[in-house]
């Protein structure tokens, strides 16, 4: 009998802590999702509206971001379309939306900009935290290019 | 009377009316201090237990150290800090704060009895957030609550739950809700889910309930999208006598949405119905049911119609089933039903050209 020989490639980790950007205007919310990420080896880079999200983003490099699509200033839908058209940040930044229940329009209009995954509240941590060190754990464009393929 | 007591009095008066603008003022500052203390009170207790609780949650203490914290009244306050968070957290995060409040919830007990509505809606809130199976049981008697607005929070409560247990009691009670309008109700129904749809056909099916009771059941339905509920809502209308006209017009949007070509025989009757309200929607969901050439052209001829509301009804329903050429050609015509194509045309943003 033959055994099969699987090989698994592990994901290539952009750096030892991930380093994400939440943008959370809800207090609770922040409080708790950060502490959420900190506690599970997450570097956070925490902002409250808009304006400072577009700021962060235009000045450091993330792995992923957590932005709550109503954010003040500049909502969370319209950040994202600023990033995914090159307009700030890397356009194939991974991005968790955050919503609040009863808001399906919002998450669809998320998902057709290309967010990477919308969460609504009521928010499980254990679920949001593994999603996001999935999403920042992907290698970034310009890191393939300077490595090869993620699979090399 | 004499200038000098005019002047008296006018002075009198004065005074009285100085006093009493003084007097409020003062009153107003008290309110306004003692808002502000208790609001820092409740601060400074939130600063002290937000940090246990964060660690609660990732489960570097336990929910009964948390709970330890808390001293002799300053229940209530920590009651809204576990309800502030469980609005946000659900999973395992929503079972650790039930854990952190049980020690403490029998102290809201007591609140669900209380004289105050507030503090009667805030006890559910926290029952039907934080509290367990048995907690529900306490919440159902305040369905008859003597506020319609508690009795409200006690049904979105047990809605909450989706235990199926509860969909009866519920709907026993929503003719108390006719101020909030059948989409209110209908969406309390839904928080149920799917599970809750057999007790709702039951509920439409007894013509001893209100027309507002049977509508919001229905609607819950089509929101639900329950497909066992076409073949009922098609039976029921084609009953002798129908349901009244309000509930009639409720189970023709169900058919619209969930229903199918076998529903089409009925829908097709009250196409021709006199009343006007049950015509419009029987256009529109002979038009989501039906793709045979007859009920197109049945839907065309309903372009004339002597209400302009069924018409334009009519003019959508051969757009939503594809047939816009039809209603191009309609468009060009100098008459009612031109105008009415016209209009619908524009509306949805399509352009006249054959």
């Amino acid at each position: 009998m033959s055994t099969t020989d699987f090989t698994f490639v592990a994901r290539p980790r952009t750096s030892e802590r991930p380093t994400v950007l939440l943008a959370e205007g809800d207090r609770i919310t922040a409080h708790v999702v950060r502490h959420r990420l900190e506690r599970d080896g997450v570097d956070v880079h925490t902002v409250e509206d808009g304006p400072a999200a577009l700021h962060l983003l235009g000045i450091l490099d993330f792995d992923a971001a957590v932005i709550d699509a109503e954010l003040d200033g500049a909502d969370g839908i319209d950040i994202l379309g600023r990033i995914r058209g090159g307009e700030v940040g890397r356009p194939e930044l991974p991005i968790l939306v955050l919503t609040w229940p009863g808001n399906d329009g919002l998450a669809a209009r998320a998902y057709d900009l290309d967010a990477d995954l919308v969460m609504a509240r009521p928010l499980s941590l254990v679920i949001l935290s593994s999603s996001v060190r999935r999403l920042a754990r992907r290698p970034s464009l310009q890191a393939v290019a300077n490595t090869g393929s993620p699979a090399d | 009377m004499s200038t000098s007591t005019f002047a008296q009095v006018s002075l009198l008066l004065l005074a009285l009316l100085t006093s009493l603008t003084v007097g409020l003022a003062l009153v107003t500052l008290v309110l306004h201090a003692r808002r502000d203390r208790r609001e820092a009170l409740k601060q400074s207790r939130w600063e002290r237990w937000e940090p246990v609780l964060l660690d609660m949650l990732v489960g570097d203490v336990s929910p009964r150290t948390l709970a330890g914290e808390v001293r002799k009244g300053e229940r209530g306050d920590y009651f809204r800090l576990l309800q502030s968070y469980a609005f946000r957290l659900g999973g395992e995060s929503r079972a650790l704060l039930s854990e952190a409040a049980a020690p403490h919830l029998g102290t809201i007990g007591r609140w669900l009895r209380h004289r105050r509505p507030d503090r009667r809606a805030m006890a559910i809130h926290l029952f039907g957030f934080l509290g367990d199976r048995s907690d529900l049981d306490l919440i159902r008697p305040l369905l008859a609550d003597e506020s319609p607005a508690v009795a409200m929070i006690a049904a979105r409560a047990l809605a909450r739950s989706s235990d199926p247990a509860y969909v009866y009691p519920v709907v026993n009670v929503l003719d108390r809700f006719e101020s909030w309008g059948v989409q209110a109700v209908a969406s309390l129904l839904t928080v149920f889910g799917v599970g809750c749809a057999p007790t709702l056909l039951q509920a439409v099916g007894d013509d001893r309930r209100t027309d507002l009771a049977r509508c919001a059941c229905i609607e819950a339905l089509r929101l639900l999208g329950y497909p066992p509920a076409a073949h009922d809502a098609a039976s029921w209308l084609a009953a002798d006598p129908r349901p009244p006209r309000e509930v009639s017009a409720a189970l023709l949007r169900l058919l619209r949405d969930i229903g199918g070509p076998g529903h089409a025989d009925v829908v097709r009757q009250l196409t021709e119905s006199e009343d006007d309200v049950l015509r419009l929607h029987a256009i529109t969901a002979l038009a989501a049911v039906s793709l045979q050439p007859g009920d197109a052209a049945r839907i065309e001829l309903a372009l004339s119609d002597p209400s302009r509301w069924v018409a334009i009804r009519a003019a959508q329903g051969l757009i939503d089933s594809g047939r816009v050429q039809s209603l191009r050609a309609v468009a060009f015509e100098e008459s009612p039903r031109g105008s009415v194509a016209r209009q619908v045309l524009e509306e949805a943003g399509l352009d006249m050209a054959l």
